[in-house]
């Protein structure tokens, strides 16, 4: 890779640190283990001996058709290696940073200007076809020539990323049953993580998801009112809040497992 | 599906399901095992090796890929570690590595490791969750 190429990376992971502060370190290398680009707090025999660990388990890796995602979650932070085509992302962050942020850096920022790097790369810019030739001087010389019948060399364009990859994937989540209780608890809501409700939501376009379909690992269904959990705690993920009386439907009970989907009319 | 535990190493095939058992029993493997268990008949859940020092559960659909699995989550725990203590991470919770269409999470329980291959579009949060019950 070029100093071309590499720039623009090394700018972005500069700009980590104040985008956002709880990202430790940052680091972009290649499927040839060579470092492209590096946030200043990393060291060089850090990079070094993430690389070396990371190409064991990718080798091992092939059984399950290589490494996309890498995550190891530590008590109060998390190291992520996520694969951009040819590029390995590496990020150390505080679990408590803001995950939007670091989402939209590592899933967007990063993969989207490695694509058009690599893009760049293959597809010579209209200056570098013609650099010194007038377009005038280019009609006479095309005049001037004999016509021979030869097949048109065009560059190679790499398919453009569709929009469809970024798509949320299912719209059914399993979930550990939880059972809510109190007089001010309606009997036909269960409650699950807000987060999951907005990607559900941004699957149907923004429609607003009222009802789901709750079915029980022994295939008892149901559907009913759904709303977004009050405390969003961290173990509250994957965990469903259900009455009494929708766990008596569902003949399950606290700490089973359930399959919930959008119900969308 | 059954499990059996004895002291020598033994290869069952119910169901077309292999069930490989070795060594004695602790109360947190004993635990463990009966929480995978569990988690094994999940959609998407495609097996999980359990070993501590003296013992080890094998429970895969694929009986072929029984040694490559092995290896790899072997592999992940090891080059985890020594990644995390480059970067400081301490009590590392889960592991998880996401291939093209499957993917493993690896927990350690004191002395027990633990692997778990699924589907990729399976949900893994409430699996942690439930092994740190």
């Amino acid at each position: 890779m070029t100093e071309a190429q590499t720039n623009p990376l090394q700018t972005i992971l500069d700009e980590f640190k104040i985008l956002s502060p709880e990202t430790t370190n940052a680091t972009v290398f290649n499927n040839d283990g060579q470092t492209i680009a590096n946030t200043k707090d990393t060291t060089e025999d850090q990079t070094k001996k993430l690389i070396t660990n990371f190409c064991s388990i990718a080798q091992q890796a092939q059984t399950i058709g290589g490494v996309e995602n890498l995550i190891i979650q530590a008590a109060d932070n998390q190291l992520t290696i996520t694969a951009i085509n040819s590029l390995y992302l590496a990020t150390v962050s505080s679990r408590t940073a803001n995950l939007e942020i670091v989402k939209s850096l590592t899933q967007v920022v990063v993969p989207t200007v490695a694509k058009l790097i690599d893009q760049n790369s293959i597809v010579p810019t209209e200056t570098q076809l013609s650099p010194t030739i007038d377009p005038e001087e280019q009609i006479e010389e095309k005049v001037a020539l004999p016509i021979i019948d030869e097949p048109g060399i065009e560059p190679i364009l790499e398919p453009k990323a569709s929009f469809d990859q970024f798509l949320p994937f299912t719209p059914t989540n399993q979930f550990m049953v939880e059972k809510i209780m109190g007089l001010l608890v309606p009997t036909d809501t269960v409650r699950i993580d807000g987060e999951v409700m907005a990607k559900w939501s941004d699957l149907y376009g923004g429609k607003q998801i009222l009802m789901v379909n709750i079915e029980a690992l022994d295939g008892k269904k149901t559907t009913c009112k759904v709303k977004p959990m009050k405390e969003a705690k961290n173990n509250s993920k994957g965990a469903i809040q259900i009455p009494e009386k929708i766990l008596q439907n569902l003949q399950t009970e606290k700490g089973k497992l359930v399959l919930v989907g959008p119900a969308i009319k | 599906m059954k499990q059996k535990t004895c002291t020598e190493t033994s290869t069952e095939l119910i169901d077309s399901t292999p069930v490989i058992s070795v060594g004695d029993d602790n109360a947190t493997f004993a635990n463990l095992s009966a929480s995978l268990a569990e988690i094994r008949k999940l959609k998407g859940v495609m097996g999980y090796i359990l070993r501590s020092e003296s013992s080890a559960i094998i429970d895969l659909t694929e009986q072929d890929k029984i040694i490559d699995y092995a290896v790899l989550s072997s592999q992940i725990s090891e080059s985890s570690l020594e990644m995390a203590k480059q970067f400081n991470l301490s009590n590392i919770e889960s592991i998880l590595v996401e291939g093209k269409s499957v993917k493993v999470l690896c927990m350690s329980v004191g002395e027990n490791k633990i692997g778990i291959f699924m589907e990729k579009t399976t949900t893994h949060g409430w699996i942690i969750k439930r092994i740190l019950l």
